[in-house]
């Protein structure tokens, strides 16, 4: 069976058939080292798996450093309430407040909360023992290691594969509003209302790109390069919405008529399509296109700012 | 933006809109505070049955209380209460084969495979399915001895319950007032960020997100919804992006303007302050 196979199930059903093989792999594993709590490994393999490759690094990454720094944390208070009953009971409830009170917000939170709860669990339970911190490290880094190596036998997709399907449709959208752009400026009668869905379309992509971009980090986590270059492309695509937003809107303002329109819109637009191709092709496409500044139309300033992001964007990609 | 009047901000504005602004309304807050009550009362009334089933029931209810999910309550009582009655099979199935060498595996792997596959049919694919594997697994571990799976799953049902009283039944969420206060966090925001520029990159952030979580709290709101939200959130959405674009012409302005450069500038902030007018009356409008 190679690879390929599972290419034939749904994200979903992949995902589980990861968290399958991860929950077998931790099993044959902990009975094969003796683990002291193999249900720790079991328990880490499989709530750590996720649906992209780099989502499962991500996380698997919060898990074992926010487990070290639960543990330690702790094994403090543990140091500091031992003894003290209903002191250890309210750390207990503590933890439990913070897990649920992180678990929307902050994942890395979260574990850490949940790490010092098992600790007070087991105190109130009489079962403490300094080592319980560093067998449940042990186990938190075993089962991490059989997560990542479950999403290499059952291939995780890739988020930078994603991020570039959802750049493309950001800069679809974006090409979009700076050819209306172009059409109200060539006919201001023609200019329609439909910009503010687009606005609310553009932001929560936006989002959405933030998010696949923090995951991507973790995919390239050894190629900085690489990090810095996704930055850059992802910073001066979001700033490429509004100007195109602004680029559309103000050209219902325009009092003056710009002279070698067609030329602009023509050498902007095939500026944009050439975002698609993911190449630049010709190296005399970058050079800048000159627009009438001097005139003090915001249109004119909107679509130069367009071009030098469009040319920032290029040099990246 | 500069020569606009400074803009100072007092302690109890600052705690009100930047300790508490990643929690609009005190939502999470609260859901924190009543997901203790619901494990202390689970374990309170488990404890003089059996100390592991005071703990498991204690664990199930805490567990239960993060298991809802979709923007209405129906799908949210729903969706525990479907939770609710697979972990307490769960339970029942994981302490029965606790002893068997082979099958408990196989309900491990079973169960592991069905956490992340029944997801297809959760709104948002939420990962709280995975809470019914954890007690399975435990259940493996710790099956409850002489009285065998019975305890274990009244303990289940008993957090359960103790989870879908206190999670629906007391304090309920209130999103109207959620949004109300996320929209009262974004004005603040928007004003701080029109008179004190230098912040303007923290400020857009706290916007963004304000804006995000008013948009989920009007799906949860679904036809209760206030006809003023709508236009006091497609206005946000227009405050956010020209505030995006003045940041960006000021910051490429610094050395010297073109006339379209001034012109696009003064257009923006003329525009931000007109859409900031309609903000604050709509958001009057929300409270009327």
């Amino acid at each position: 069976m190679n690879a390929g196979y599972f290419k034939r199930f749904s994200e979903t059903t992949r995902t589980a058939i990861r968290a399958a093989v991860a929950a077998l792999l931790a099993i044959l594993i902990s009975a094969w080292v003796t683990a002291q709590r193999p249900y720790w490994t079991i328990l880490i393999a499989v709530v750590v798996i996720n649906d992209t490759w780099g989502s499962s690094l991500r996380k698997t990454w919060h898990r074992v450093g926010m487990t070290g720094a639960g543990c330690v944390a702790g094994w403090a208070l543990h140091f500091v309430s031992d003894g003290r009953l209903a002191l250890e009971r309210a750390l207990l409830m503590l933890a439990i407040f913070l897990a649920a009170y992180f678990r929307k917000s902050s994942y890395p939170w979260m574990t850490f909360s949940i790490t010092v709860y098992v600790a007070f669990l087991f105190t109130v339970l009489g079962q403490w023992s300094a080592s319980l911190m560093l067998v449940r490290l042990e186990d938190t880094v075993l089962g991490g290691a059989i997560a990542i190596a479950a999403s290499l036998i059952v291939p995780a997709p890739r988020v930078s594969r994603r991020m570039e399907e959802e750049l493309a449709g950001f800069w679809r959208i974006c090409r979009e509003q700076v050819e209306q752009g172009f059409e109200i400026l060539g006919a201001p009668e023609m200019a329609e209302d439909d910009w503010k869905e687009s606005r609310r379309e553009l932001l929560r992509q936006a989002e959405q790109l933030q998010t696949s971009a923090r995951e991507t980090d973790y995919e390239t986590f050894l190629r900085f390069r690489s990090i810095q270059r996704n930055r850059r492309i992802l910073r001066n695509t979001v700033m490429l919405s509004p100007q195109a937003l602004g680029f559309n809107r103000v050209s219902r303002l325009s009092q003056a008529a710009f002279r070698d329109l067609d030329f602009l819109r023509e050498k902007t637009l095939a500026r944009l399509d050439l975002l698609f191709a993911g190449k630049l092709e010709t190296a005399g496409r970058l050079e800048k296109i000159e627009w009438p500044e001097e005139t003090g139309e915001p249109a004119a300033y909107f679509g130069s700012r367009i071009d030098q992001l469009l040319a920032e964007i290029y040099l990246d990609l | 933006m500069s020569n606009e009047k400074s803009f100072t901000v007092g302690w109890l504005d600052r705690f009100r809109y930047f300790v508490l602004a990643p929690d609009p309304g005190l939502q999470q807050l609260k859901h924190a505070a009543k997901t203790v009550v619901a494990v202390a009362i689970a374990l309170e009334a488990f404890r003089s049955l059996h100390s592991q089933a005071a703990l498991y029931a204690g664990m199930s209810a805490g567990f239960l209380m993060q298991s809802t999910a979709g923007s209405t309550r129906r799908t949210r009582q729903l969706s525990m209460a479907a939770m609710g009655v697979a972990s307490t099979i769960a339970v029942g199935l994981g302490s029965e084969l606790s002893g068997q060498h082979g099958a408990k595996e196989a309900l491990l792997v079973a169960a592991a495979f069905g956490a992340f596959y029944v997801r297809k049919f959760i709104p948002g694919k939420a990962m709280f399915p995975m809470f019914a594997f954890v007690l399975t697994l435990l259940a493996t571990v710790q099956p409850g001895g002489a009285g065998g799976p019975f305890p274990m799953m009244l303990a289940v049902f008993g957090g359960f319950s103790s989870a879908y009283l206190i999670y629906f039944y007391v304090l309920p969420d209130e999103s109207l007032r959620a949004f109300r206060h996320a929209a009262d966090l974004f004005l603040f925001r928007l004003r701080h960020a029109r008179r004190n520029p230098g912040n303007g990159q923290n400020d857009l952030r706290a916007m963004h997100k304000a804006v995000a979580f008013e948009a989920e709290e009007m799906e949860a709101l679904g036809a209760l919804v206030p006809s003023h939200c709508a236009a006091f959130l497609a206005n946000q959405y227009e405050a956010l992006q020209v505030l995006i674009v003045l940041f960006d012409v000021e910051r490429h302005s610094a050395e010297c303007k073109s006339a379209a450069q001034e012109a696009a500038e003064k257009l923006c902030r003329g525009y931000l302050a007109d859409v900031a007018k309609e903000l604050r009356q709509s958001r009057e409008l929300i409270d009327a």
